[in-house]
């Protein structure tokens, strides 16, 4: 044997014995995976070795090779390959040498992951600003990420009916993720499952309720503001021409509380520092007053006046705010002359964009103009303004996903769809597949004794202690209690505990009932949590550390739908978006769909243990998604473990038997009416198989025997006849026939 | 048990195990194919659409197109000729494909076919 560690030859002592166990999934332990391994065996302090260790265990040494990963390769005499690129971890030194373990196969993934966030992988290309453009653009480009319409407890809708982007959260590709995960790890994928429609539609949510918009920044405030022109101590006698049509004042601050503006210009112009978008707000009540003219011009009444108040900019030059350039309409009819109500209650909340070295100034002004000429404000409640900066959230889905293990995420789609890895041993390729994949495999090797494998059986069990008649497939609720979605896998043994959970998942499942709150009904992924305060107004507290799966269906609403950011108060018409389901994703559907063989291997469970004849090329040439039949054992089987190969000999093995018996329906029934076992000499026995010949079409018929591969029969008469091995003690042999166009049921006879 | 398995009979949908639906003429539609199979064992898999333009994207997703209109069925079938199972026929999706309407909120066309009527 032949032993490579990080391209030095180690020598082997003579008494040196390498054992090696191959698995790949031992289905005692459903929610993990298992990987090849070998006994600690001991390497000689020879100088070479000790070279090899770079001199670890020599005082003074600085080798690392306890800590880094070595590539290992294990040789056998003849040169056969038993591990190719392992890994070796060097567990300790001994007086007899260095003590070591290798591990290959399945470990190499797990390794290239282990302790590391899904966030390593690098999501940064899927960084993007949460706008109103990016969610719709989301949904109706292929993106790998999408704003899925569902209810995540926030504000759904606002004005009623109009879906709220500041309360939907991106949800990212599932399958975009496992492609990372697999670039960073240096690995390559495949199998069937990575195809379908229930794989390529799983999308993973955002793990936190995340607004438009990050904490706004205060640039200017103040409570202390003013409508210029204030009431007048008396009523001119005289008219006074300055008054006449006069239609506008400004707003004007008396003192501030904050002031990071650029400049305040003659307390009427804002100017802010930096350009972007700025939310403005205005509170406050004022009467405003207008002055009734006659012909002769006299002032003669004091009238309530309706106005309305605008936002214009850049117009430090204006001293007459009747000259200014008005840009945008913030409140109107604010006062009103109608039932002498005149008290106007000012609540501007607007959002605007501001270039760089513009000004804003707020101009209030008398929307009746040709009766009225502008008098004065009166203030009832003090009118505030409030300038801060907008920024846009930043979705950082790097930043999201740090502390979420990629390991884990690894696991989770391993549960869901029932998959097992199987690294090929030459190449970085893993290869997933279902148990039923496997079960479907025509590979199958004979290790019946006639072959030189089969030797004894040491034992058998029917009962997998690690399992109990109710296992639980648990996923991850808001409240704990909670268990609606869980799945589990009955196991028909009185003699086994009543329930144990088998998986916990990591990951959140919506709320139980749904809601009506969109057009549709739709589950709830709850990211925010709702206080109702004292004053019935609702608080929205963002939740974290929730990742939930979904799917998403394209729904056209029955009418042009507005969808928009309250926050940023900018919106925009759609017809269709895509909107949440949860379709096939709770445990008890994936047991459905995926797990139903393990079941069935469950629930007749039989683990046999027997002494197997291996040599080194049944170990090189090893492959666990095959089936092993043994004629002795009765049938096919899984080989579930390998244990401790060390040369060519009896070598342990784990078994697990699945039947080969038909399930009614397969094959068509009443073909095959007789089987004859005469005994011919004490060796051989001679087998007649009468059949329907009117089902059968064609010249020939094959015959299948335990599944073996076809023999021809060359005529189709109703009678095939063969020879067959008369076993002591006999056995049970199943045969099915055909005419490649029909097949029939199997049978049973005994030789 | 591993019989079963074998002759496992395919299931496929149009989405969230749906096997109807209504589409328009021209327009694309998905035929996904539930049901796993080894593929080292099971040969392509042969979709039974009459009249339909079928573009694989893979052996469990098949992309149909109808240009014309009426009740269309969609099968398929799959076989393992190591296993003699001879062809398995899938379940049977029934689809009405409709010529393209003009409506007050939306129309459907696309850049090489476009058919509206006068209802």
């Amino acid at each position: 044997m032949r032993l490579i560690i990080g391209n030095q030859n180690i020598e082997l002592g003579n008494r040196t014995k390498v054992a090696q166990t191959k698995q790949a999934n031992d289905l005692i332990n459903l929610n993990t995976r298992q990987t090849n391994y070998t006994n600690r065996f001991t390497v000689p302090l020879s100088a070479k070795n000790q070279k090899a260790m770079k001199y670890l265990g020599i005082v003074g040494n600085r080798s690392d090779m306890p800590y880094i990963r070595s590539d290992v390769y294990l040789y056998s005499d003849s040169g056969e390959s038993f591990i190719y690129k392992g890994w070796a971890t060097i567990k300790g030194l001994g007086d007899k040498g260095y003590k070591i373990n290798v591990y290959d196969g399945n470990i190499d993934i797990y390794k290239a992951i282990e302790n590391k966030d899904v966030s390593d992988a690098d999501l940064s290309e899927i960084s993007h600003t949460k706008n109103v453009t990016n969610v719709v653009n989301s949904w109706t480009t292929d993106l790998n990420y999408k704003y899925i319409v569902a209810d995540y407890n926030g504000k759904a809708l606002y004005d009623t009916d109009k879906i709220n982007i500041d309360y939907l959260v991106p949800s990212v590709k599932v399958s975009y993720v496992w492609d990372k995960i697999f670039e960073y790890s240096g690995f390559t994928y495949s199998g069937s499952v990575f195809d379908t429609f229930e794989f390529k539609n799983l999308w993973m949510t955002y793990p936190k309720g995340v607004f438009s918009t990050v904490p706004e920044d205060i640039v200017y405030e103040s409570n202390d503001m003013e409508f210029e022109v204030q009431n007048p101590s008396t009523i001119p006698v005289d008219p006074n021409p300055s008054l006449i049509y006069r239609q506008s004042t400004y707003l004007a601050q008396i003192t501030n509380q904050t002031d990071e503006l650029e400049q305040i210009q003659d307390n009427r112009h804002f100017k802010v520092s930096e350009a972007g978008n700025y939310r403005v707000e205005i509170t406050g009540e004022i009467k405003p007053r207008g002055y009734s003219f006659y012909a002769n011009l006299d002032p003669i009444l004091q009238v309530p006046i309706t106005c309305d108040l605008w936002l214009a900019k850049n117009s430090e030059d204006k001293q007459n705010s009747d000259d200014v350039v008005l840009l945008q309409l913030l409140q109107e009819d604010i006062g009103t002359i109608e039932n002498f109500i005149d008290v106007g209650v000012i609540d501007v909340n607007a959002i605007v964009e501001i270039q760089e070295n513009e000004s804003l100034c707020f101009v209030l002004k008398n929307s009746v103009s040709f009766l009225y000429t502008f008098g004065y404000v009166e203030e009832e409640v003090d009118v505030e303004l409030r300038i801060s900066k907008v920024e846009n959230e930043i979705i950082d889905f790097d930043n999201a996903f740090i502390g979420f293990k990629m390991k884990d995420f690894f696991s989770e789609i391993l549960w869901r769809f029932g998959l097992t890895p199987y690294k090929d041993k030459y190449t970085n390729n893993y290869n997933f597949l279902t148990l039923q994949e496997v079960l479907q495999t025509d590979n199958v090797e004979d290790w019946s004794a006639q072959n030189t494998k089969f030797s004894s059986k040491k034992g058998e069990t029917y009962v997998y202690s690690r399992y109990a008649q109710r296992n639980v497939l648990r996923h991850k609720y808001n409240d704990s209690e909670d268990d609606y979605y869980d799945g589990s896998i009955l196991i028909d043994n009185e003699n086994l505990q009543d329930t144990i959970t088998v998986i916990n998942s990591n990951i959140y499942v919506p709320e139980e009932e749904q809601t009506l709150v969109f057009e549709k009904p739709t589950n709830v992924y709850k990211l925010w949590n709702k206080e109702i305060k004292d004053d019935e107004t609702v608080d929205y507290k963002s939740l974290s550390k929730r990742f939930y799966f979904m799917r998403y269906e394209d729904y056209n609403f029955s009418a042009s739908q507005t969808v928009g950011s309250e926050t940023l108060q900018v919106e925009q018409q759609v017809f269709s978006a895509p909107f949440e389901s949860f379709f096939g994703l709770s445990f008890s559907d994936n047991i459905q769909d995926y797990y139903t063989p393990i079941y069935n291997i469950l629930n007749q469970a039989k683990i046999i243990t027997a002494d197997i004849y291996l040599d080194e090329v049944d170990i090189v040439n090893l492959d666990l998604t095959k089936l092993y039949y043994i004629r002795e054992l009765g049938g096919y089987h899984i080989l579930n473990k390998v244990n401790n190969f060390i040369e060519k000999g009896l070598t342990s093995c784990e078994l697990i038997k699945v039947d080969y018996t038909p399930a009614a329906g397969n094959g068509v029934s009443d073909i095959i009416q007789n089987i004859i076992v005469g005994a011919f000499d004490l060796a051989t026995n001679k087998i007649k198989v009468f059949y329907d010949v009117s089902q059968m079409q064609g010249t020939s018929i094959d015959y299948i025997v335990n599944g073996g591969a076809p023999v021809t029969y060359p005529s189709n008469t109703g009678l095939i006849a063969f020879d067959f091995a008369n076993n002591m003690p006999s056995l049970e042999n199943t045969i099915y026939i055909t005419d490649g166009i029909t097949v029939s049921e199997t049978k049973v006879f005994v030789s | 048990m591993i019989v079963d398995y074998r002759f496992k009979k395919p299931f496929i949908h149009l989405g969230f195990n749906r096997t109807q639906g209504t589409f328009a003429t021209g327009e694309n539609i998905s035929i996904y194919l539930k049901t796993l199979y080894n593929q080292n064992v099971y040969e392509p898999v042969n979709v039974i659409a009459g009249g339909a333009t079928i573009n694989k994207v893979s052996e469990y997703q098949y992309d149909l197109v109808y240009i014309d209109s009426g009740a269309k069925s969609i099968s398929v079938e799959i076989e393992s000729k190591p296993f003699l199972t001879g062809k398995i026929q899938s379940n049977i999706i029934n689809i009405n494909v409709e010529n393209v309407k003009a409506d007050t909120i939306k129309v459907t066309a696309d850049t090489t076919l476009l058919t509206a009527d006068y209802f």
